[in-house]
Order: structure tokens, then sequence, then C-alpha cells
């Protein structure tokens, strides 16, 4: 089974891993007034914000004047390197590894700041070719001395969950040895319009399986986990975190942005994730749930949840209130906050919750609590009808 | 052993009725245009006005593909795409721009998601199986053939839906002529462009129609002129193939004047009587244009036949039958793959 040895991540809540761990175990939200997008609803809405500027980033990366990062690539290029080094990684070479990589908007927070203005100002057009979603993912590989085999999925909300399910395939297949996994997105004008044209989006702190839930925050960040095989594990004398024991993938073929009523897809991808991970609902200790604290998602993962596990839904919650929703780095920033769970024994409350649904009886977790956990699933749903499941094990199971 | 048992390819020759390669459009201009499908055979008509000619591409080969191959109910979906839904998503960021970001309709983006292709597909299958999208360049297509593979050899998957597709957007396009990526005119960089589909059913049961078999798949995010023989005869190692037994090299070259040094050490590796097929000057360049490189090399596979328009230099097979085709793409120094195909 595939073993996790490292990873990393820049959030709202934290620059590192301990930095989110903190916030989390102190129920300190990062959600905030947006401060580096010039956007007409800023008085409105609220964003799960990194609080640098493109400049202190691309400083703090230490990147040659007239490089062409998108805020996606910088982000990503920090939280791949703290994956890394927490994973002892010295020799790039010493084993096959390759990285995946998930974005949903790629390099779109520059190409909006610019795009009228590339075809009179030669000095930006350098950032033309930053806008591909697959340029984010060689500037990581490049960064780390990753030379072989990369690539990109983009599959919206549930990007990087697949991107950790395709990085397992790699290692179990024996095609790599080594695989770093994860997701990068930035805020963007382009997001923010999009979800607020489809009137999602909430003016207050998002509330995710609440009765009277508004709708989501975005967030930006980015997260990486390095994948090993056995092999790999064994020779270096490895520590493993976790283990990633099971995943699924589902579509829900019911509309290009909505869930499903019955959440059919997320149903699905769930009992695959069961099923590789030779496990029955009973085992499962904690579920991270996708909880967008959208009207449509939280009722249909809610149906799903019921459809999976009966009268017995594991205690779950969203992080969402902590971070926003940051698309296509959703599943690999709550595949960290899984890990935390697992290792430290503490279930994340659903902050802000109030009231129950009336559709059912489903009570998300809202204090923090510290119990022994051997398995967390965690779901990450996108647009498109796209539906993932991962499932972290304790190493000794 | 996995099978290509369908295929469907729209692109700027008359491939999707397989009047190509008979018929050879030489066309003119800086970007080459798609002949166009009959939509309204596949695709309803609201789904024609409202839809990006990505989406509309990818079903139409992804139909002709599952067609040809009898109607399978695909296990597995994967979809390549470099640029994705850019028509959209140029559309959106125009009405961003131009309103000052109010009274927008999120139907732009609803559809400017790079899974949109695959979605769509899976939602006029009714297809509720596993569904992913592979947004890398120039190997968005081969990434999404490697998904393919693990699942038809691990026996996860038996039937596999794969494809490669792109789209163009004009004001998009302008900035790639900007940037250097379309060639703008004479003598300047750049490579003449275009956009396309091209789909693939995938499966481990060999069939009376069977295309060829895919051997292998690899990628390589840069590899330096002097890296791609030995890379290459790694490859070919992996599947246990000599160089010497490869019948015929397939290569991605384009005519852009920058980039080109990766094919002559290639070339190198291959006897100088081999056939070398190249098609880009007939599909033009878009991130998934390797894709009909694929759709090509398996219609000479089935056909043991190397059409005239494609041989650039070696000899036409004569009695001997073709076996084994190896494929090399990449694009400006980056995103290199190899493919390896043999005949059933």
């Amino acid at each position: 089974m595939v073993g996790i040895t490292g990873m990393g991540i820049i959030s709202a809540i934290g620059e590192t891993v301990e930095e989110n761990f903190r916030s989390l175990k102190e129920l300190r939200p990062g959600i905030s007034r947006i401060e580096n997008i010039d956007t007409v609803h800023e008085g409105e809405i609220r964003v799960g914000e990194i609080k640098k500027s493109n400049r202190e980033l691309a400083k703090y990366l230490n990147l040659e004047p007239g490089n062409n990062f998108s805020r996606t690539a910088m982000l990503g290029v920090m939280a791949a390197r703290q994956a890394v080094t927490h994973a002892g990684i010295t020799d790039m070479g010493e084993w096959r590894t390759g990285l995946v990589s998930a974005t949903s908007v790629g390099g779109m927070d520059t190409t909006e700041q610019y795009f009228r203005e590339y075809p009179e100002n030669e000095e930006i057009r350098r950032y033309i070719l930053s806008h591909d979603p697959g340029d984010s993912t060689h500037k990581i590989a490049d960064a780390l001395g990753i030379r072989g085999f990369i690539t990109t999925i983009s599959t919206a909300c549930s990007s990087a969950a697949n991107a950790i399910m395709l990085g397992a395939k790699l290692i179990q297949s024996g095609e790599l040895d080594r695989v770093i996994v994860g997701g990068t997105d930035a805020l963007s004008k382009f997001t923010i319009n999009g979800f607020k044209a489809l009137m999602i989006l909430s003016d207050e702190a998002n509330t995710p399986f609440d009765r009277d839930r508004k709708g989501l925050n975005l967030g930006e960040a980015a997260a990486y986990l390095v994948l090993e095989s056995e092999a790999a594990i064994r020779a270096g004398n490895k520590k493993v975190l976790a283990r990633l024991s099971g995943f699924g993938n589902a579509n829900d073929a019911y509309h290009q942005t909505a869930s499903s009523e019955n959440g059919e897809g997320a149903t699905l991808a769930m009992q695959k994730a069961l099923q590789v991970a030779r496990l029955s609902p009973g085992d499962i200790s904690y579920i991270n749930v996708h909880g967008t604290a959208t009207g449509n998602n939280d009722l249909s993962e809610g149906r799903a949840l019921i459809r999976v596990f009966g009268d017995r839904v594991p205690p779950f919650s969203s992080t969402k209130p902590y971070t926003g929703h940051t698309l296509a780095a959703a599943g690999a920033i709550e595949a960290v906050y899984s890990l935390l769970s697992l290792r430290h024994g503490l279930i994340w409350p659903n902050l802000n919750f109030r009231n129950p649904m009336p559709e059912f009886e489903l009570l998300p977790e809202t204090t923090l609590q510290k119990r022994g956990i051997k398995h967390v699933l965690s779901n990450s749903f996108g647009f498109g009808g796209n539906c993932s499941t991962l499932i972290f094990s304790d190493d000794l199971y | 052993m996995i099978y290509i048992n369908g295929s469907g390819c729209v692109s700027a020759q008359r491939s999707f009725d397989g009047s190509f390669p008979e018929e050879v459009i030489r066309g003119e201009g800086t970007v080459l245009p798609v002949v166009a499908p009959p939509y309204k055979d596949f695709i309803s008509p609201g789904m024609i006005r409202r839809m990006g000619s990505g989406v509309k591409n990818g079903v139409v080969a992804s139909a002709l593909a599952l067609r040809e191959a009898g109607s399978p109910e695909p296990d597995a979906i994967l979809t390549g795409t470099g640029v994705g839904c850019i028509r959209d998503s140029e559309n959106f960021l125009q009405s961003i721009l131009d309103n000052g970001e109010m009274y927008l309709t999120p139907t732009a983006f609803i559809q400017s998601t790079h899974n949109t292709v695959g979605a769509q597909i899976a939602l006029g299958l009714g297809c509720k199986a596993y569904n992913f999208s592979y947004v890398n360049g120039a190997v968005s297509f081969e990434s999404a053939l490697v998904d393919a593979r693990l699942q038809l050899l691990s026996g996860e998957a038996g039937t596999v839906l794969v494809g490669g597709v792109d789209e163009k957007a004009d004001y998009t396009y302008g900035l790639f002529a900007l940037a250097g990526l379309i060639r703008s005119g004479e003598g300047s960089p750049g490579a003449t462009y275009s956009e396309g589909a091209a789909f693939f059913v995938l499966g481990t049961e060999k069939k009376e129609e069977s295309y060829a078999v895919l051997r292998d798949v690899s990628i390589h995010n840069r590899l330096n002129p002097e890296e791609v023989g030995g890379a290459l005869r790694q490859f070919l190692e992996r599947s246990g193939t000599a160089p010497h037994s490869i019948d015929a090299v397939v290569i991605g070259k384009n005519d852009d004047s920058l980039f080109q040094e990766y094919y002559p050490p290639l070339l190198s590796e291959f006897s100088p009587e081999i056939p070398v097929i190249q098609y880009k000057h007939l599909c033009g360049e878009y991130n998934t244009a390797s894709a009909f490189g694929f759709w090509l090399a398996a219609g000479i596979l089935r056909k043991q036949e190397v059409p005239e328009a494609v041989l650039r230099s070696g000899k036409k097979p004569g009695a001997t039958p073709l076996k084994h085709i190896l494929l090399y793409n990449q694009y400006r120094g980056l995103d290199h793959s190899f493919v390896l195909l043999s005949a059933c």
C-alpha cells in the first residue's frame, strides 16, 4: 500500500503544516475581506485569502526579476518544497520520481490583470505563457528538480483528490517509485465572478451543513503530499505518516454544475474507495466532507452519506469554514487535514454550524474532539459531476 | 494487451468520415480551419449553439469512436486538453472586463472548466464511470493514455474512452501569436496552428476491426536534444523492443523555425530507410495534435499503408508488413512523449 512520507501546505490559516495544525486546534478560521485583488465585490464577499502579496511571495521564493510566475505557481512551489523537505528527500534522481499537480484556473490571476494590455505592452507578454495550467506544474517540477513524469489534472473542485489518486496508481503499478501529488489554486476575479454569477457565494462566513447556509467562500491554497513505494520507504528507512488505503472516482452524469438530488456520484465514489481499501463503512472513524455550504452540495452529499453509512454516519465535519473553498487545491488541503487528524487523534470542528438541515438528521461535529482515529475518509466533488473519495489510514493498519 | 478498437477524429482534414488520407486539404494561413462534421447528427441544436468547438468536436469524435467499437459502455473516460474550453473562458473574462464585474450570466463560466468536454461526454452517455481530464500542454493526451494503460493492465477497466481535444479562441490565439507560439507571417517564429479532437476506444479484448495494439507510453517534462536518444532506448527496452525492429517513426515536427533540434538525434537512432511520417502540416499545431498523430499511426497499422501526404523520408514499406510504429512528440522543448504501437 502506498505510503505518505511528507506533506506541505500554504492556506489562509497558515503557511506551514505546523501553522495550519495550530489554527485548526485553536478554532481560528482564515476567512476575511479580500485585500490582494481589486474587485467591485470586495465589500460583500468573504474569502480564505493568503495575506501575502505576489511581490512578497516572489521575494520569499527568491525569484529573478523578469520571471513569469503566476500566484498559482508560487503557492504551488511553496507547498511542494515543504512536502519534499518533510519527506527528507535530498536526491530527486535517486528514485523514479514524478509530479502530479492539480489546478483549475492556472495563471488566471495574471491573465485577468494583463489581458487587454498584452497587445501594447511587450514587457508583460511573458505572462501569456503562464496562463496554461501545465505551466504551474512545470515550474514546480523545475523548482524541485524533477525530470520525468509530470502531468496536471483539472477536474474542477475534485482535481487534487484525483492527482493523489493517479499518484497512487503510478506507484502501485510500478511505473514510479515516488510521486509528489497535490494541487494549487490562487484567488482570481474570474472565479469570484463565476461563483457570484452562479449565486452560490455567501456574504458571510460559510456554514456547511447548516439549515440556513448561504453558499461558499472562495479560498486560495496549495498542498502537496509525497507518496512512496514500499521499496523506497524500506530502503530509505522512512517514517510513514499514513497510508493512502482507498480511492474512488465516479461521475454523477446529472448536470454540468449541480449535484444530483440523491448524491449518486458521491455515493459511488465513497463505495469504490471503501472497496479499494477493503474496509466496511463501520471502519471509518472520521469523514472530512466536501461540505462547501452551498444548498445543493450539502444536501446531495448528506444524502450520499446516508446511502453509504445508513443510520451510522461517522463523525464528520467540513473544514471549509477555516480555509474557504480552495477549488482544485481543496482535495490536497483536506488530505493534509485528514493526515493531521489521523496522527493526532483529533476531529476538526465544523465551525459556524447552528441549525440542522430539515431534510435529514445529520449533525456535523462542532467541537474539537480527541479520540482514536484509524481511517479518515475525505470527499471532493467538482463541476462536471466529478466525485472523488480518498481514504487515509493509520500506518499500523 | 491493449487494443485500439475504435477511433474518431475531427481535424483540419476531412478525417471524421474517412475521406482523409485519400483526400488531402492543403490549408493556408496561420490557423487552419477545422473541417466541420455534421454536428446536428450527434448533438442537439441547443447545444450546438451554446457549446464551444472543443465540446462539439469532442462529443462527435467520441461518438464516432464508440460507434466503431460497437457502442461499449466505457469503464473510464479520459480526456486530454491543453487549453481546455478556452473560448468560454475568454468570453467570461471579456464580459468581466467589459462590464466591470457586473450583470454577468454564469453560462460561459460553467462551460469554461477544463473538464467540460469529459463531463459533457459522460452526460450524453449517462456514464457514471471514472472521469479524468489532463491539462499538461503537449502531453495532455499522452497523460490520458498513461492512465488508460494503468487501468486496462491492472484490470480495473476493460474498456476505456480516451482522447485529446483542443479548441481555438480568437483573442487567445492572437495572444499566442504575440508570444511567438503561432506563426504571424513569413519568416516569423511560431507554428501554423489549428484545433481538433481525436478519441479512441481502448480495450483488453481483440476485435476483428481492432486497429493496433498500444504497447507503451512515456512522458518527460524536459529532455535535452542529447538526451533524446537515451530516453528512446530506455523506452523501447521497457517493452523489449529493439530499435531496429521499429518499422516507421511518426514525429510531431511542426513548421516553427525554433525548437526542432530534438528530431535529428531521435531519427539518427533508426535506419534512414524506414519511413519517417509527419502530420502537423496537415492538422496544424495544438496541444493535443499528437492525438491526430496517434489516429494516423493506428490507421497506418490497420491498413498497412503509408499515405503519400505524410511520408517525409525513407521508403514506403514494400511487401514486409509494418509491425511496430514509434511516435515521438515535443512542444517547444517541453513535454516530450514516446508511444509504441504494434500491429494486431
